[in-house]
């Protein structure tokens, strides 16, 4: 049995391929399985859905933008300690500024994004130390 | 001749014997871990002295796996009446000592009796969840016991309120009567609820997870949106079912229990002006303005933490109950989800049963754009409360504080869709869509030349459409008011629009996309 992954018109798709004998059943050699294990569909990142900065993995410390839209302000600086639910950045959708806030105490150690920035749900845009 | 004293005493041996459930050691031994017994639950739910046992002496029948030498008392299920406040609620509460709560025949037709019984007395039942799940011994009788409370769930809904509270485990197909039933109520840490629990998802997909992940309260809460409320434990539960019913009528020919003895009061709150940020674009934490419109602001919201963008819950305004469903600006800008959609359906079909004028506050964008709303289905989740809202003959009252673009101004109460009054304060803002993406329609061309003028093109279009007096030049709202007024007008115009009485054609039901 071999996993391969193949792209059909920009759809992913994780298929388990194995060898049959001429009877349609498995070689020997191999265990049953079911041939068709997983169908992924969900479509690869591409230029069109990439967030305009670079993504940063979330982990602790990360502040992420809780939905899509824009930057409109970050409202802190790196070095800058910050308290439990301090404001750390304004993201603006829907025709509404969406207030993003500490959600603990911290020293700002890096900005990953700036005013006018497309920002996806999810993004990180401050790392806290 | 008096009543023999042998009968009097076997009389009492046998209460003695049932009462004790599983045994008095093991009822102890719940209550030194803060857990309640099965009857402790009732008796905290029931004003005391008030509890009318069903079926204490109920047996079960199986002859298999040397279950005819088994006792268990009551079948364990404790079922009966009693009163909450000023009305009497039915009840059924499963006693884990007993077989571990696990369902056979007896204990499902107990549970059917009693919810009978409730239907045709027109009152409210809360159940108890707290089972192990069917009981094997039992074989197919026990299956079959499910189904039969299923469908009496099923036949109730509509009917009377049911209230689950689930405060023991809920595994497997038992998991479907709560989820029947309006409202599920569930015990954080000793409460779990799944269909497939993370053995059968391992062994079945060779998926990884923890009983937190998909069958903890906090899990339905904030994921799921299985369940409506939390509690911290069984006495907080029975707290939040007493506050709920509080709010609701016993059944859907009653009126809920409003307060009609309060003289009407206009007077103005000048506090509502003062939560209105100067810039359109920050949020309003709308819980403030439920909190100045609600009585005492007294408001027991629903399904607090799941799809916070919009919210839902119960409150009075100068003694009317009513549902109110509002926009949370502050949170994904109040845009309407999939999620959002589906919390606010239910809950305005929940209103429209049981009589409760339902108050919309509106401040939405519209609703989310996203490939995952999308493909996740949003035309059928947001059609949902297009329905509910368009098929709920209740009193309907629409308040717009500011946001109230295209489609998600009309899923919202609109006029249209059958909303009896509708107020907007000065600052509302309702247009077909935002300024920037109508003036990139409207004016393509001359942008095109000219890519400069689109500021200026785009300030215009606001101060002309992103306003109340566009709709209310057309009659689609019933009056601008001030911040201020909003309590006095929502309170008169709810007194005003009580005796509504709105008949539709006849039908089995209407065909909500689900």
């Amino acid at each position: 049995m071999k996993k391969l992954r193949i792209t059909v018109d920009g759809k992913v798709f994780d298929v388990v391929v194995e060898a049959l004998d001429e009877h349609g059943q498995p070689s020997a050699s191999q265990p049953a399985a079911p041939a068709f294990q997983q169908t992924s569909i969900a479509p690869p990142p591409s230029s069109a859905t990439k967030p305009a900065a670079s993504p940063v993995p979330a982990g602790s410390g990360a502040v992420t933008s809780p939905l899509a839209g824009r930057v409109v302000s970050i409202d802190c600086q790196v070095g800058q300690k910050v308290a439990s639910g301090a404001q750390l950045a304004t993201v603006e959708a829907m025709k509404m500024n969406t207030f993003v806030y500490a959600e603990h105490e911290g020293t700002v150690a890096t900005i990953h994004v700036a005013p006018a920035d497309a920002v996806e749900e999810g993004q990180v845009l401050v790392t806290l130390s | 001749m008096p009543i023999k004293k042998e009968l009097i005493e076997e009389l009492e041996t046998r209460r003695e014997k049932v009462l004790a459930g599983g045994g008095k050691d093991k009822l102890e031994a719940r209550r030194k871990k803060g857990l309640m017994t099965a009857r402790d639950r009732l008796d905290n739910l029931f004003q005391q002295g008030t509890f009318m046992e069903f079926g204490m002496h109920a047996q079960h029948a199986c002859h298999n796996f040397g279950m005819e030498k088994k006792d268990l008392p009551a079948d364990g299920v404790v079922s009966g009446t009693g009163y909450v406040g000023e009305r009497p609620v039915a009840a059924y509460s499963e006693d884990f000592t007993v077989a571990g709560g696990s369902l056979g025949a007896m204990h499902a037709q107990k549970i059917c009796d009693i919810m009978d019984y409730a239907q045709q007395s027109g009152m409210p039942v809360v159940c108890f969840n707290d089972s192990g799940g069917a009981r094997i011994q039992e074989g197919v009788e026990s299956l079959s016991g499910y189904g039969k409370v299923f469908f009496k769930n099923v036949y109730l809904s509509g009917v009377v309120p049911q209230i689950a509270v689930i405060a023991g485990p809920c595994a497997g197909g038992a998991a479907y009567s709560p989820a029947l039933t309006d409202f599920q109520v569930m015990v954080k840490d000793q409460a779990n609820m799944f269909i497939t629990g993370p053995e059968v998802i391992f062994a079945a997909t060779g998926q990884k997870c923890t009983m937190a992940e998909v069958g903890s309260a906090a899990a339905h809460a904030t994921i799921s949106g299985n369940i409506h409320f939390v509690a911290d434990n069984d006495a907080h539960a029975i707290a939040i079912v007493q506050k709920l019913l509080s709010f609701i009528p016993s059944n859907n020919i009653m009126d809920p229990p409003h307060d009609l003895t309060q003289p009407l009061v206009l007077d103005e709150d000048p506090g509502m002006d003062d939560l209105v940020p100067e810039d359109s674009k920050n949020p309003i934490n709308v819980k403030d303005v439920i909190g100045r419109l609600v009585d005492n602001a007294d408001f027991l919201e629903v399904q607090m933490d799941f799809a916070k963008n919009i919210v839902v819950g119960f409150g009075r305004i100068q003694g009317i109950v009513v549902g109110i469903i509002a926009n949370q600006s502050a949170v994904k800008a109040g845009a309407i989800d999939i999620d959002a959609s589906d919390k606010a359906a239910r809950f305005i079909r929940f209103c429209n049963i049981f009589n409760i004028p339902i108050v919309t506050l509106v401040d939405t964008g519209g609703f989310l754009p996203g490939v995952a709303q999308e493909r996740g289905g949003i035309i059928r989740h947001g059609a949902k409360m297009l329905f509910a809202y368009g098929a709920a003959t209740v009193p309907k009252i629409t308040v717009i504080l500011r946001k109230a673009y295209g489609g998600a101004y009309l899923a919202m109460c609109s006029k249209d869709l059958g909303a009896d009054l509708v107020f907007a304060w000065p600052t509302a803002e309702i247009a077909v869509m935002g300024a920037e993406g109508a003036v990139k329609i409207l004016y393509k061309r001359e942008i095109d030349k000219d890519p400069a003028c689109a500021d200026k093109l785009i300030a215009d279009y606001r101060a002309k459409f992103a306003s109340p007096y566009q709709a209310a030049g057309k009659g689609l709202i019933t009056d601008v008011i001030r911040p201020a007024q909003t309590r006095a007008m929502v309170a008169m115009a709810l007194r005003n629009t009580l005796s509504k009485r709105e008949t539709r054609p006849p039908k089995k039901h209407g065909n909500i996309p689900l």
